[in-house]
């Protein structure tokens, strides 16, 4: 395969996987924002029938408030990480793979996403706390839920987040080089 | 910068060309051009080397130090 073939190839896939990733974006900030709102405030009895909350508990204003605004920040991330992807792939696109500008976004996406997981766990650890501070035994001690897949992620995403740096890194000592006659 | 290229002096003393010096130190005119403006970040001792060979000088030839005012 020559390399420009292999390059029109990347191309026409980056093109192609465009679509999905903002249908994708789409999908995932209507989902996100409507499941939210919905349990914090509009449908506040979807609380009422939760396994961890006591029978006839109804979970107060306040509590369903930092419930939504603690949420917030990992779905705000996770909507930049989204973006991030979507640019990237609108670069390769173009045909600009080489470039410290591309690194960069490849490390911003696996930073973004070592934020989100981060983020996700230290919440749900969090909203036990929250929703179960009404229970009348008390509410459930702060732990850390452990997860195989989150772990997985992490570790995937500091992979890309490496692999961006490391592509920078090695283009701007190739273009340090470039310079020296 | 301090450190001023006098490549095109040293061409004029020998009357060669910087084409012909290009083609025998085997680099680019446009990179030459450069080099003779100053206009890189350094210069490689193997160019450094073919240049002294072949204008048949020294690198203190090639090279001033003029501290900024």
């Amino acid at each position: 395969m020559s390399v420009q073939s292999f390059k029109q190839k990347v191309q026409f896939g980056a093109g192609a996987l465009m679509a999905p990733t903002a249908i994708y974006l789409i999908y995932y900030i209507y989902e996100s924002f409507s499941r939210f709102i919905s349990r914090s405030f509009t449908h506040p009895e979807f609380w009422e029938n939760h396994w961890m909350i006591d029978e006839g508990i109804k979970l107060s204003l306040n509590i369903r408030m930092m419930y939504f605004f603690g949420w917030m920040p990992t779905i705000i991330a996770s909507i930049i990480s989204i973006l991030f992807g979507l640019y990237l792939l609108n670069r390769l696109r173009k045909g600009l793979f080489f470039d410290t500008h591309t690194a960069w976004v490849v490390q911003m996406l696996g930073g973004m996403s070592v934020l989100v997981i981060i983020l996700d766990t230290i919440m749900e650890s969090i909203t036990a706390v929250l929703i179960t501070s009404q229970n009348a035994d008390g509410g459930w001690s702060l732990a850390y839920q452990y997860d195989p897949t989150d772990i997985k992620n992490l570790i995937l995403a500091a992979v890309i987040f490496a692999f961006g740096w490391m592509m920078r890194e090695a283009m701007t000592i190739d273009q340090e080089h470039k310079e020296y006659v | 910068m301090a450190i001023v290229v006098r490549l095109d002096v040293m061409l004029a003393k020998r009357k060669m060309q910087s084409k012909e010096l290009a083609k025998i130190i085997g680099i680019s005119e446009q990179n030459l051009s450069l080099l003779k403006s100053g206009k890189v970040r350094g210069v490689r001792f193997e160019t450094l080397n073919n240049i002294c060979v072949a204008l048949d000088c020294t690198p203190a030839d090639l090279l001033e130090f003029e501290p900024d005012a």
